[in-house]
């Protein structure tokens, strides 16, 4: 179900598939920076056509937060 | 035009690239008044790509102007061979970047002197300081305008202040040799202000280029990166059918190709007449075609709409072999290496065909649209040099003169006669201020006949004058037309022992006994000024083996990795070439 919004992450953030989870986020991806969170949210704006606002973006401070958020925007499938 | 990759991309693959592989290596510094996350990864990627090894070094957050001014600071530590200083309107103009309105016109002029003179303090205390080449870039002129529709009225307002603080920084790197100017304004422009900057970005981590901006940004700077390290590209090599014009001779005919006023022929029309601007600056173009020979230049010819003619091409191979073979035999006839040429071909085939054979030269990837070509050529980084001389400006009608030299060595019986024939003269120059930046040039591009190969940019050049050594060039000039500055020589005085250091032909001019009679003149002057002893090296490279045998076939003997030549011995004289010293 999962795995188009992991893989961007994987491949993002360089951090195996297998390691993804909803908690994921700063404490347990190791390249996960505001740099980095930055790049991977351009991503996937991209990939699923999206725009988070300003304060959506603040927000994101894990994998589940930012799939509910895609969610917000109609993305049902990721 | 190529589309970049997304920025994530370059950050991931930078991660993998081991720079101890390549044998090219250049160290380069970015400062900036803003963020400049993911461009460091993103040059990285690109220079590996042209087998570079690029060392990066990037200034803390808005920390440049300590960085330049601090003489220990870690920037001079890194030091760099190429610095980019990434300059922004925000920034430099401050609160009048808001409220420029907010002060009378004669605060604003005030402001901007102020500002350029502390950019001007700043580029001249890193250049005292670093032998680095310095890339700074101008500023975004600002789209919006309190005032409006008004602004444009308004006498030295928002915009005009930008202009000012623009062209007064054109004018300082035009006057310090090592410094040079990036159009980031016009980078904007062409790519558009909304596009390259994204409030978003800007507001969640002070990123001043968006993103997905930065790999077409690095795209430009890379350009500097080849032009430094002398990786230029000096020929392009074309296809003719759906290339130079639409359709294909010899099935539709002199009068059925697509060449005018019609919206196909004036996309081709417009691509000849780049490529022709090219050719006036002392790009090489030459014809790579599978064609009737005749068919095909009677269009070159006499077709009205042809904006290139014969004799803008260096080199013609239009005929029905190989492909690879005939870009082999261009490469050998013009002297130049598979290396330095472009290969502009419609047809994927063929393109994949030239790729695959020969990897080292740059097979673009063109557009099945028409319409794309211009673009696709205008958007290359390959052919900047950090100066452009006289000697390219004029390549193309030395290229011509040379097509005359070749018909007389043809019909010469023997290659004694043709350099008798040839008249040829040398005029050997002192460095000087003339001098010194072509005499850079040579040593950075310079391959084949290239006794040691040692790369020097400006600063190098006049660092050896200073010390009291001998540099100096050679023009060569024939019955058919000047060649221009084609040889330098450096020699390093030891007391009774000299040491040629550098020793470079332009390969155009090689085998015609000129480098025998260069050396002959080194020889001749240092027995005047009682030294004893000329000593060479050849430091051999996969390339300059045309060269390899030059000391010995002169008569000088092995010494190690030296080659000596005792000034007891007689001293060869050529006798088909007359000297000119110029003191």
């Amino acid at each position: 179900m999962t795995s188009k919004l992991y893989e961007i992450i994987s491949s993002t953030l360089n951090v195996p598939i297998s390691h993804i989870n909803n908690e994921s986020g700063p404490e347990t991806i190791e390249n996960w920076d505001s740099f980095s969170v930055y790049v991977l949210l351009d991503e996937i704006e991209a990939a699923y056509s999206v725009k988070f606002d300003l304060d959506e973006t603040l927000e994101i401070k894990n994998v589940g937060i930012l799939k509910k958020l895609l969610q917000k925007h109609g993305v049902v499938q990721f | 035009m190529k589309n970049e990759q997304k920025i994530s991309y370059y950050i991931n693959k930078s991660k993998s690239i081991d720079i101890s592989k390549f044998e090219k290596k250049v160290r380069i510094a970015l400062l900036g008044s803003f963020t400049l996350n993911g461009m460091a990864e993103t040059l990285s990627v690109k220079c590996a790509e042209i087998n570079v090894g690029c060392t990066t070094y990037v200034s803390a957050y808005n920390q440049y102007n300590q960085e330049i001014l601090n003489d220990n600071s870690s920037l001079y530590t890194f030091s760099p061979d190429i610095s980019f200083l990434f300059l922004d309107s925000r920034s430099i103009l401050e609160k009048l970047f808001h409220f420029p309105y907010s002060v009378s016109e004669s605060e604003r002029r005030q402001f901007i002197k102020t500002k350029v003179e502390q950019v001007s303090e700043l580029i001249k205390a890193f250049t005292n300081k670093s032998k680095s080449k310095l890339i700074i870039t101008n500023l975004t002129i600002p789209t919006y305008s309190p005032y409006g529709t008004y602004e444009t009225k308004t006498s030295f307002g928002l915009q005009e202040m930008v202009h000012e603080f623009n062209s007064q920084l054109t004018k300082i790197a035009k006057g310090i040799d090592s410094v040079y100017l990036f159009d980031f304004n016009g980078f904007v422009t062409r790519f558009g202000e909304q596009n390259v900057f994204n409030f978003k970005q800007f507001f969640f981590g002070d990123v001043k280029v968006s993103l997905d901006y930065i790999p077409y940004l690095i795209h430009e700077l890379t350009g500097y990166v080849k032009a430094v390290l002398g990786l230029n590209k000096k020929c392009i090599v074309l296809d003719l059918d759906n290339t130079l014009w639409g359709g294909i001779v010899g099935e539709d005919g002199f009068d059925g190709i697509k060449l005018g006023s019609d919206p196909m022929g004036k996309s081709f029309m417009e691509f000849q007449k780049v490529l022709l601007a090219l050719n006036q600056r002392g790009i090489i173009l030459a014809i790579n075609s599978k064609n009737n020979e005749e068919d095909a230049l009677k269009v070159i010819k006499e077709h009205p709409d042809m904006i290139l003619r014969e004799e803008h091409f260096a080199c013609l191979r239009i005929n029905w072999n190989d492909k690879v073979q005939n870009m082999k035999e261009i490469a050998n006839e013009l002297n130049i290496g598979l290396d330095s040429i472009v290969f502009f071909d419609d047809d994927p085939v063929n393109r994949e065909y030239v790729r695959t054979n020969i990897p080292q030269l740059l097979t673009v990837e063109v557009s099945t649209d028409t319409a794309q070509y211009t673009q696709t050529l205008m958007s290359m980084n390959d052919f900047h040099l950090l100066k452009i001389t006289e000697e390219d400006t004029n390549r193309g009608k030395m290229y011509l003169q040379d097509k005359q030299r070749k018909v007389l060595e043809q019909s010469s019986t023997n290659l004694q006669e043709f350099l008798q024939q040839l008249n040829i003269k040398l005029t050997i120059k002192k460095a000087n201020n003339f001098t010194i930046p072509r005499i850079s040039q040579l040593t950075l591009k310079t391959n084949q006949f290239n006794l040691t190969t040692r790369r020097y940019q400006e600063e190098d050049i006049k660092k050896f004058i200073k010390e009291g050594n001998w540099v100096s060039c050679v023009q060569v000039e024939d019955k058919f037309g000047d060649n221009g500055i084609t040889g330098v020589f450096i020699v390093k005085k030891e007391n009774a022992q000299w040491l040629i250091d550098t020793f470079l032909l332009s390969c155009r001019i090689m085998g015609r006994g000129i480098e025998d009679s260069i050396l002959t003149h080194i020889l001749q002057t240092a027995k005047k000024e009682n030294v004893k002893t000329i000593k060479g090296e050849f430091i051999p490279t996969k390339k300059n083996i045309p060269c390899a045998s030059f000391f010995s076939d002169y008569g000088f003997r092995k010494d190690g990795k030296y080659w000596l030549f005792e000034l007891g011995n007689p001293i060869k004289i050529p006798n088909h070439i007359k000297y000119v010293i110029e003191q």
